[in-house]
């Protein structure tokens, strides 16, 4: 594969130093970033089959109108079966026409707990449902450990149970990102006092991190400046990710909660519409923020624990279902397609009488897309994934 | 297991185990009780008026009272606690808690009054008991300090209060 031979040729260069700020090696390492929809978010109403006639009988007063239907918000055609929900107009549909991004419904995992905490859990370790599990070992902490050039960061508040393992990977919160209250003094003062503990790498790690990130925060607030608007929550998480995942970060990890819509969940408006309008958003101003090149060799995935009811219930909202869909996005994917096996959504179909089934499990999913973007043989897969089978859905 | 689950044998075999005895004193404090533990050495029996400044630090810390996600609470493993970015959080933390009083002893009612306090960390618990657990670096870094907050902060950073 030549993008290897290239990596392999880039390794032996080294970093360069000018006035202070270590310039990485030319941007040839693939970049991941993974986004986590904490709550189950409404899959059936996003990736949308709008070729269903069962999906409008279950959802009267949920179901988002048809493309096409003359309706002032229908579902925009994503192709014969499938539609994308309106409030992703400006941000996703855009993506999509560029054949940038693919959508995986029927994706998910076998565990049938339908809990929240258990299900997250279960994604994150990667390991096996049935056994027992070892709490201590996230599946992109495996990664990092596979890869010969990861520089991990999650962008979170606290460590999430995906990046648990191996040597500490730092992580930061970037909604509250500002000038360090701990001076340069006092930051070596510090260190000097764990020298010898086991958590000093920690500690120096964490410090050097929040160096990085306060630079680069600087150099990108003088950027955004120049533009008009003032990006506010999670858009402005994912426009700082971005910047930071241009040259200093090249594996990521980011949440973001709110999807766990039991009651007025809205059709084509409402509460679940203005959570993906600020989604969208922030996607699409991660994918500005990290520029074109980086862009090209970057690639998003966004998952959810588990899809909802296929029916509406009685709060006009959706219960703990089982299959999700998944999305796959970055300036080199293999875009404008929905990928993975899919079925007919009628009663028959449904998975015990209420979900969307699991046709493409998350490790498979998660391994065909690593083969590809970093080039993992089998065996590393398998230490990334144990006991699952890489299913190659040529998205990348 | 000999013993199929008796609650004085267990007990029995986990106090002997070698195991407890080293563990007794060694965990790493999570956010909620650094804060606390650091709070009241500082101000000892005075009664905080306002624990908004103590929610607030919580909350950067990810601990926030009743704030987790989901309902299996806050891990009680330190590995979800000592991460490099939580570490550095915690200092920041710790040199708010060193640098004053941080709004905890002005009320909550509009027009209230700041009352007076500092925090006082070099006080007799410290000069009789814990001075005497800290390692010769600890000691070191503390003679370094340039006023009392920076000895605050330098204090509550080191690695013996952190667990």
């Amino acid at each position: 594969m030549r993008r290897r031979d290239l990596l392999t040729g880039l390794a032996g260069l080294g970093p360069l130093t000018l006035a202070g700020r270590v310039w990485a090696a030319p941007k040839a390492s693939a970049k991941l970033l993974v986004v986590f929809l904490r709550g189950a978010y409404d899959a059936a109403n996003v990736v949308i089959p709008v070729s269903s006639d069962f999906y409008y009988q279950a959802r009267p007063s949920l179901a988002v109108p048809r493309p096409g239907s003359g309706a002032a918000n229908a579902a925009l055609e994503l192709d014969a079966d499938w539609g994308l929900h309106p409030a992703l107009g400006e941000t996703i549909y855009p993506m999509w026409q560029q054949k940038q991004i693919a959508f995986i419904p029927f994706a998910g995992t076998d565990d049938l707990s339908r809990s929240h905490f258990e299900t997250q859990d279960t994604i994150e370790l990667g390991q096996p449902v049935h056994g027992s599990r070892d709490y201590r070992s996230g599946f992109m902490s495996r990664l990092a450990g596979v890869l010969s050039q990861s520089r991990p960061i999650a962008f979170t508040d606290q460590l999430p149970l995906i990046f648990r393992g191996g040597s500490p990977i730092p992580n930061i919160g970037l909604n509250a990102v500002g000038k360090p209250a701990v001076d340069d003094r006092q930051t070596r003062l510090i260190e000097s006092m764990y020298e010898g503990d086991k958590l000093a790498a920690a500690v120096t790690e964490g410090f050097r991190v929040r160096d990085d990130v306060t630079r680069s925060m600087s150099e990108q607030m003088i950027a955004a400046n120049r533009g008009a608007i003032s990006p506010k929550g999670f858009e402005l998480a994912t426009r700082r990710i971005g910047w930071l995942m241009r040259e200093q970060f090249n594996l990521g990890f980011v949440d973001i909660g709110g999807w766990d819509t039991h009651v007025n969940q809205g059709g084509a408006t409402g509460y679940l519409a203005d959570r993906l309008r600020e989604l969208g958003r922030g996607l699409a101003g991660f994918a500005e923020e990290v520029g074109p090149d980086a862009w090209a060799d970057t690639v998003v995935v966004v998952v959810s624990e588990f899809g909802r009811t296929f029916r509406e219930n009685g709060d006009r909202g959706t219960d703990h279902g089982h299959g999700s869909a998944y999305w796959v996005m970055g300036g080199g994917v293999k875009g404008g397609r929905i990928a993975g096996a899919q079925i007919r959504l009628e009663q028959a179909t449904l998975f015990q009488n209420r979900d969307f089934p699991v046709l493409t499990d998350y490790r498979a999913l998660f391994g065909g897309l690593l083969q590809r973007i970093h080039g993992l043989n089998a065996s590393q897969l398998a230490t990334v994934f144990p006991g699952a089978q890489p299913k190659d859905l040529a998205v990348v | 297991m000999q013993s199929d689950g008796d609650i004085a044998t267990v007990l029995r075999t986990m106090f002997h185990a070698p195991e407890f005895a080293t563990s007794a004193d060694r965990k790493f404090k999570d956010p909620v009780h650094f804060v606390l533990s650091a709070v009241r050495l500082a101000y000892g029996d005075k009664v905080i008026l306002n624990t908004a400044p103590i929610q607030g630090w919580l909350n950067r810390m990810a601990e926030g009272i009743y704030n987790h996600e989901t309902p299996d609470g806050y891990s009680m493993l330190s590995a979800a606690w000592n991460g490099p970015g939580q570490l550095a959080v915690r200092f920041e933390i710790a040199r708010q808690i060193g640098s004053g009083s941080a709004g905890m002893f002005k009320p909550a009612e509009p027009g209230a009054v700041d009352h007076p306090a500092f925090p006082q960390l070099q006080n007799a618990l410290f000069f009789d008991g814990l001075r005497h657990a800290l390692s010769p670096r600890t000691r070191a870094a503390l003679d370094q300090a340039i006023s009392p907050q920076d000895w605050n902060l330098l204090f509550l950073s080191s690695p013996e209060f952190m667990y």
